[in-house]
Formats: structure tokens, sequence, C-alpha cells
């Protein structure tokens, strides 16, 4: 039984590891990147101890704007990001990264994923 | 005994870890394989691959002290309101995100006595990781 389950859980995470497709991946990468703006948005919220209604007032927007961005439902706008900049003092430090390097790696993850599921529960 | 939990994802530096628990994969896999759900459940392992916070995305469940170790994954797009209540275990640098149980259709904000109770069940899990 569970090699069974295993051998769904490898074929089910390649479907989800696949290519969707163009607009899609964009879409997902714009959220994500979004994400990354919001993930640092909500570490400095919780270490000032600002709730989200607070953390509305702070760039005069509503709470549920908020909570439609954290969910992805909208995107970001950069005048968003500028008053969250502007009310905390911050600066979004940004660089870019070659995806060339970031590939290879991924691609020897995935080897070395499936190797150890070889190795592991999908042998058993 | 422990229950067992396999590897499903890693980030690229192997520093965190998405695991499943074997005895719930076949009601949870179907589940976030869905469509529209897929495209959630993507969102969210990048946020915990990357280590970002988003508690609209995952959040510790702070139902009490017994269960201080159970996280919730939400999903909530196309008025869905369901959970995934995962394990946090780390282990040094390693953190292991292991997904437990899915519960589908979260009526209000409050946590039942039913589901308090399960979620604190899930605290006392003890696992057998095999990544």
């Amino acid at each position: 039984m569970n090699s069974n389950i295993n051998e769904r859980i490898k074929k089910d995470f390649e479907k989800s590891l696949a290519f969707i497709d163009t607009k899609e991946d964009l879409e997902y990468d714009a959220r994500m990147i979004m994400y990354r703006f919001l993930s640092e948005i909500e570490r400095i919220a919780d270490k000032k101890g600002l709730n989200r209604k607070e953390l509305a007032a702070l760039i005069g927007t509503s709470p549920s704007y908020l909570t439609q961005l954290f969910r992805g439902n909208k995107l970001i706008n950069m005048e968003t990001i500028a008053k969250f900049q502007s009310v905390f003092n911050i600066t979004f430090d940004i660089k870019a990264i070659s995806n060339n390097v970031e590939k290879v790696s991924n691609d020897q993850n995935i080897n070395k994923l499936n190797d150890t599921q070889n190795n592991i529960g999908l042998t058993a | 005994m422990k229950r067992k939990a396999i590897l499903i994802d890693h980030n690229k530096h192997r520093t965190t870890f998405i695991m499943i628990d074997i005895l719930n994969a076949n009601e949870i896999l179907p589940y976030i394989m869905q469509d529209n759900v897929d495209k959630e459940f993507r969102e969210i392992r990048e946020l915990l691959k990357e280590n970002l916070r988003n508690k609209e995305k995952y959040k510790k469940t702070d139902v009490s002290e017994k269960a201080k170790n159970i996280y919730e994954m939400r999903f909530v797009r196309n008025n869905r309101n369901d959970r995934i209540y995962c394990q946090e275990i780390s282990f040094g640098a390693k953190r292991f995100i292991v997904m437990i149980e899915l519960f589908v259709g979260k009526k209000t904000q409050n946590i039942s006595k039913r589901i308090k109770s399960r979620i604190e069940t899930m605290g006392g899990f003890e696992y057998e990781l095999e990544y």
C-alpha cells in the first residue's frame, strides 16, 4: 500500500513541477515578487506590534485591501510600496541574480530528490 | 508509534523540507492537485522555501501550548476557506514542514472545540522523516 502511495506522490509531485503556460507563469512570478515585498512589510509590522488595521491606517488604505494583496487577489502598485518605504523609513534593496546558476542548481536538486525518493519510500 | 512522513519538495539550500504524512497523503494530494488549489499550493510552497512571511497563506494556529508546533496552510481563493494543518520540526538549521491533515470548508474565524482538540492531537504526533 505504501509503495502505491509513494508512486502517486512522486507522480503528483512531478506534475506540480510541470510548466503551466506563459501567462500563468508570469502571473505567478508577479505575485511572488509582490510577496517578497509583503514579507518584509509583515516582518516590520510584527516587530512593531502593528495589526492589519493599524498597518492599513499608516498608509491610508483599508485593511481589506491589504488582505487582498497578501492573499494574491490583487497586485501591489509601486505607489503603495513607496508609501511603506516612507512610513517605515526604509529602502527596499533590489538586486538581479542570473537564473542560469539557479537553473543548474534546481535541476541538480530535482535529480537528487528523485534519487532520494527512489532510495527511500518509493522502493519500499 | 511514530508516524511516517515523506519528502515532496525542498529549497535549493536543503534547509527547508516540505513533507507529507503518508497516512493522509491519499486525502491531501488530490486536494492540492485540483485546478486553482494547485496554484495556491505552488505559491505557499515557494513562500515556505524562500522563508517568506505571509499570514494569509501560512500561519501558526496558536490554539494552545500543546499545539505550539502546528501551523496552517490557508486556501482561500474562489470562495474556499480550507486548511492543511502542518507540524513544524526543526533540527539545527533544518526546518521540516509536515502536511498532516486537510480540513475543508472552515466556516468562521473561530476554532471549534472539536478542531482545537484535533489540532492539539496533531501537536503530539511524532514523525519518522524520510528525506
